[in-house]
């Protein structure tokens, strides 16, 4: 039986918009997933260790990360665990490609061995001897593949017992991957007689079997953006044979620490900015993404600064980002004469409010609600903090 | 509105009050503490407050020493004057924050809802919120202290009244001004939020786009770089083949050199093999049987052979004369010489010995003998002369004996001779096989010539081949054929380039041209790779910049909205205040003068009202000119003032008629101009209800009805008593 650990889409040294002073760590957390990918790896005694794609976020990596990713390989290689991987999407094959710039495989002490072998537009399949295994990956030298890559495979006179495939691509949805780079069909990976697919590109985890192959995406090891729900994870594959039988099977293993949240709040329901600070806390985790969006309308009373609470919260959190997407009220009950300031104001106001949500000016509409919250409470003689 | 019946419960100085109020003027009267301003209180709180509300001033308003479940509660009951007849109803609150009660009884139906409930008294009475009411109908006694302050007191106090609020838009407008001015001030010392922001937007962005240049450069760099390697190894692999087939041109020339040095051998050693098989033939056919040296010396024999035979012919020819003459003296005698020489050579001898020995005593000693002796010697030489002289002369006569002994023998010797010689020669021509002399000759010249010829083979074959054995030659030249082979082979192993003329000239240019370019290549690859190595860009420092123009360019987004949000609250604030300032003052001008003239017993007539700012104006017939009305009397000032204030109230409430509660507001007023205040107020209770507060009695006369309040009595009778 063989065992493969099959990951994708580490994107190391990616950017985060969203996470601001957070993103540094962010960016540590990936390589720590990368390097407890290794860790499960060496622990589970793997034969393989595939990377299919996307290790990088861009071909203009320091030299840094490929050191620290090289330093991780040669771990496998002193473990006599094999090692193949290809480029993506990111870190396309293309003439800047950082695989150019650094030979990984002789960075990692593998130079002139199988131990690490990166597949490239050059060597599209590596026949791993020992395993009796052939890995097959048609690799582009364009971020957009100019064919489907699984066009023209043909494993039928490969004389390995089993036959491994990396795509980094995406497999065809209508009306979804039409603008995609790399796209391949159910159809082809059927046609392929792979005995397991590796796909790259897609952050979350899933799996299929189409004709007598199976395929699945590992998913990144460690969340990149905040939709990434079922990501942080990587696949430990065995390959087995019963009585000439072929049998696959996939396991997931958590390897991320990051999860995201989008927790939204019912501004009505809020009580205050401490009480807001003091029910968030309740959901403190320090590996947790936390994106509050405050919701629905915001009683005039009730006065939140989004900074005060991210400042009240930021040792509650990896990050949290708190967004006030709630609108203050109209004029709620008996509205001030026409003939008084407030009066005017307030028909005024709402009256531009109307037309702008007529309109679909959703951010205008917000504004003059704001506006209009403002105006009011302060002819009112309330105490805002401006 | 007019309230017929309140009720208060609860409520600070008031456990319990049961008042009934006139549906004209009503004056409560009671001393200082006697609830008069909670009264007012309870008036404001039963017609605007949320009875739900929770408030630290709710809390406070409960009276004490109540109970702890006593909540206040207000009961008003009244009546609502609609087109079709007056219309009863009672709305009784129970402040007890979020479990406060309300209920409302009106036209027949009954409202609990707060909300609900709050709605119908503002639709009643045109006082939608607490602030509106307080700023309009509920006219507070320091309210007038305030109007006298300063010249803009009066004008907040009016633009109040008709802001809708409790007081004017001056403190809104400054505030929003100093929050704009805090957010946008531009000075360097001392910079707004905004600009902060700004500046910092400013110079991430600038650092983003500097670190985007330079990983934009790094990716072209590594392009070229990539660009400039595969063009090395192209040069080099262009090198290695022109090498390669340089090499084979040079072991192309190497084997046609070689082929052409044993094409050469092959064809010396063929002319050898053919010099060896003409030298064979001249060996088998030699003319004569003999070797040359032998036949050369039977020949010199035979020529001597025939040279003395014909010089004896020659003699035998003709008479031999010999005649032969010796003329020598005729020798002496040497011996009897030579005997006496030697006999006085002994004497001499042994005489000396005896003298020597002194055997017998001699004359003279050994002169004597010696004498002798040299006597001897010199007769010994003359013997030996005349001896020589003897032998010369008897030579020269055996000479002459021979000759003429030869001479003697005479012409049978020389006949002799002849047949010997002739017999000789006549054998060596039968040796040779040859008839005479000239045929001996010509086959000498002809061996001569034969061996000349084998000589002149041997040397050309020492010129072909050296002293190489000559049984060798076949062999060698079979192998330079071979070899002749092999190197046709190799060339035409090596290919076409073996066969192409100057093809290594070619090449070596092209060598050199490529060893150029592989000089450009790698000199090109290294500039690449140095700038790639220069470029001392991070990728995850600008993934940095980017994040952080991210934080700043939201924070900057938040801020800008913040500032939008501001100057459109000013702008909108400011647009309603003109609006609404425009048709107070219209509205003010019209309908205050029957009232300013009322209370001011006709003396001023006509108000002039400022747009901007309410600021009031009246015609001051002494001076014959527009004043001021903030330079009149205090009195005279709060007369305006309420005149203004109740013409606003019309103004604002439209055609809602709320109850209007006044705080004593004349206690500044002599006692004529509070009466006239006073009808003012009784001629508006057609119109509006008035509640008059009031220490004095000096309204009592003029009013519909009037409550008095009682002073709490108690006294603290534990405090210690002081002068």
């Amino acid at each position: 039986m063989l065992r493969l650990l099959h990951t994708a889409d580490v994107h190391l040294g990616a950017r985060y918009a969203d996470l601001g002073e957070a993103a540094t760590a962010q960016r540590e957390r990936q390589f720590a997933a990368f390097r407890a990918s290794i860790d499960l790896a060496i622990a589970e005694k793997v034969d393989l260790f595939l990377v299919v794609g996307d290790l990088f976020d861009s071909n203009v990596q320091p030299r840094r990360s490929v050191d620290r990713v090289a330093a991780e390989l040669k771990r496998l290689v002193d473990e006599r665990i094999r090692a193949v991987l290809i480029p993506g999407t990111h870190d396309v094959y293309d003439r800047a490609s950082i695989y150019r710039s650094y030979d990984l495989p002789a960075v990692a002490g593998a130079n002139g061995t199988d131990f690490v072998t990166l597949l490239t537009p050059e060597q599209s399949s590596v026949r791993l001897e020992t395993l009796d295994l052939t890995v097959h990956a048609h690799v582009f030298a364009t971020k957009r593949a100019p064919r489907s890559p699984l066009a023209g495979l043909d494993v039928s006179d490969d004389p390995s017992t089993w036959q491994v495939g990396m795509i980094h691509g995406s497999i065809a949805i209508p009306k979804q991957t039409e603008h995609d780079e790399v796209v391949i069909t159910t159809d082809e990976i059927a046609a392929s007689k792979l005995d397991y697919l590796a796909l790259g590109h897609w952050h979350s985890s899933s799996r299929g079997k189409a004709g007598s192959t199976v395929y699945a995406y590992s998913g990144a090891p460690e969340p990149v953006a905040l939709d990434q729900d079922r990501a942080g994870k990587v696949l430990l594959v065995s390959l087995d044979l019963h009585d000439g039988k072929r049998d696959v099977q996939i396991q997931e293993r958590r390897v991320g620490k990051t999860t995201f949240q989008k927790f939204e709040v019912d501004a009505a329901a809020i009580a205050s900015q401490p009480a807001l600070i003091d029910d968030l806390r309740a959901l403190a985790n320090p590996d947790l993404v936390m994106d509050v969006r405050l919701i629905g309308v915001r009683p005039d009373a009730l006065d939140v600064h989004e900074e005060e609470v991210e400042a009240g919260l930021a040792d509650a959190f990896l990050r949290i980002r708190v967004r006030d997407r709630s609108v203050p009220p109209l004029s709620d009950g008996p509205l001030p004469p026409e003939d008084t300031i407030l009066g005017a104001f307030v028909r005024d106001t709402e009256a531009g409010i109307a037309e702008m949500e007529a309109a679909d000016n959703v951010d205008g509409a917000a504004e003059a609600r704001d506006v209009l919250r403002l105006g009011r409470l302060l002819l009112a003689g309330e105490e805002v903090t401006l | 509105m007019r309230i017929t019946r309140l009720r208060i419960e609860n409520l600070r100085r008031h456990r319990e009050l049961d008042l009934t109020l006139n549906r004209g003027l009503t004056v409560v009267r009671g001393p200082n503490e006697s609830g008069k301003t909670t009264l007012q209180r309870a008036l404001e709180l039963a017609l605007t407050r949320r009875v739900t509300s929770a408030s630290a001033e709710m809390e406070a308003m409960q009276t004490w020493g109540a109970e702890d479940d006593a909540r206040p509660v207000v009961r008003l009951e009244f009546e609502q004057d609609e087109e079709d007849g007056m219309h009863p109803g009672v709305v009784e609150k129970a402040f007890r924050g979020g479990k406060g009660t309300v209920r409302l009884e009106y036209d027949g139906n009954i409202v609990t809802d707060p909300a609900q409930a709050d709605q119908i008294l503002a639709e009643l009475t045109g006082v939608p919120t607490e602030a509106f009411f307080r700023s309009t109908a509920s006219v507070r006694h320091h309210e007038m202290d305030d109007v006298a302050r300063d010249e803009s007191a009066l004008r907040d106090r009016l633009q109040a009244s008709i802001s809708g609020a409790d007081r004017g838009t001056g403190r809104s407008k400054r505030k929003l001004e100093k929050a704009l001015h805090d957010l946008n001030t531009k000075g360097d010392k001392n910079p707004g939020r905004l600009k902060i922001a700004s500046a910092a937007v400013g110079q991430a962005a600038a650092a983003l786009a500097q670190g985007e240049a330079a990983l934009e450069r790094l990716e072209q760099d590594r392009d070229r770089l990539t660009l400039a390697r595969e063009r090395r190894v192209e040069a080099d692999t262009g090198l290695a083949e022109r090498k390669s087939m340089l090499e084979k041109a040079l072991q192309a020339e190497r084997l046609i050199a070689d082929r052409a040095t044993a094409q050469e051998r092959f064809e010396r050693l063929s002319s050898a093999v053919s010099v060896t098989e003409q030298m064979s033939v001249l060996h088998e056919s030699h003319p004569a049987r003999d070797p040359l040296p032998v036949l050369r010396t039977t020949v010199v024999r035979m020529r001597e052979l025939d040279a003395r035979v014909r010089e004896l012919r020659a003699l035998l020819s003709g008479d031999a004369d010999v005649h032969f003459e010796l003329q020598a003296p005729e020798p002496r005698n040497w011996l009897p010489v030579a005997r006496l020489a030697i006999v006085l050579i002994l004497a001499g001898a042994a005489l000396a010995a005896v003298a020597v020995l002194n055997v017998v005593a001699i004359p003279g000693g050994v002169v004597g003998p010696l004498g002798l002796a040299i006597a001897g010697l010199v007769l010994a030489f003359i013997g030996r002369r005349q001896r020589m002289r003897a032998t010369d002369i008897g030579q020269e006569r055996q000479l002459r004996d021979d000759e003429i002994d030869r001479r003697l023998r005479g012409r049978s010797q020389l006949e002799h001779e002849l047949q010997v010689q002739d017999l000789e020669l006549a054998n060596q021509l039968s040796g040779l096989e040859l008839e005479d002399m000239p045929a001996v000759e010509a086959l000498l010249t002809a061996e001569e010539s034969h061996v000349a010829a084998i000589d002149r083979l041997t040397a050309q074959l020492e010129g072909l081949v050296g002293r190489e054995p000559i049984e060798t030659l076949p062999l060698l030249r079979d192998a330079a054929a071979l070899e002749i082979e092999q190197k046709t082979r190799a060339l035409e192993h090596i290919g076409p380039i073996a066969k192409e003329p100057r093809a290594r000239e070619r090449l070596e240019v092209e060598v050199r041209d490529a060893e150029r370019s592989i000089d450009q290549a790698r000199n090109d690859e290294a500039d690449a790779r140095a700038r790639v190595e220069a470029n001392p860009v991070d990728a995850e420092a600008v993934a940095g910049e980017a994040e952080r123009l991210e934080l700043w360019k939201d924070q900057l987004a938040k801020l800008e909205r913040r500032a939008r949000i501001y100057s459109q609250t000013l702008s909108a604030i400011e647009a309603a205040e003109r609006a609404t300032m425009q048709r107070a003052t219209r509205y003010l001008e019209k309908h205050m003068v029957g009232d300013l003239e009322q209370v001011t017993a006709g003396r001023y007539r006509r108000v002039r009202v400022d747009d901007t700012n309410l600021g009031i104006e009246v015609f001051a017939p002494e001076r014959g000119d527009w004043v001021s009305v903030e330079s009149l009397s205090q009195g005279t000032l709060d007369l305006v003032y309420l005149a203004a204030r109740i013409g606003l109230v019309r103004l604002v409430t439209g055609d809602r008629r709320p109850p209007l509660i006044l705080d004593d507001p004349f206690v500044t007023l002599d006692d004529a101009r509070a009466t006239r205040a006073l009808e003012l107020l009784k001629r508006i209770s057609a119109d509006f209800q008035v509640i008059y507060l009031t220490t004095s009695d000096r309204y009592d006369a003029a009013a519909d009805a009037v409550q008095v309040l009682v002073a709490p009595t108690a006294l603290d009778a534990d405090a210690d008593t002081v002068d």
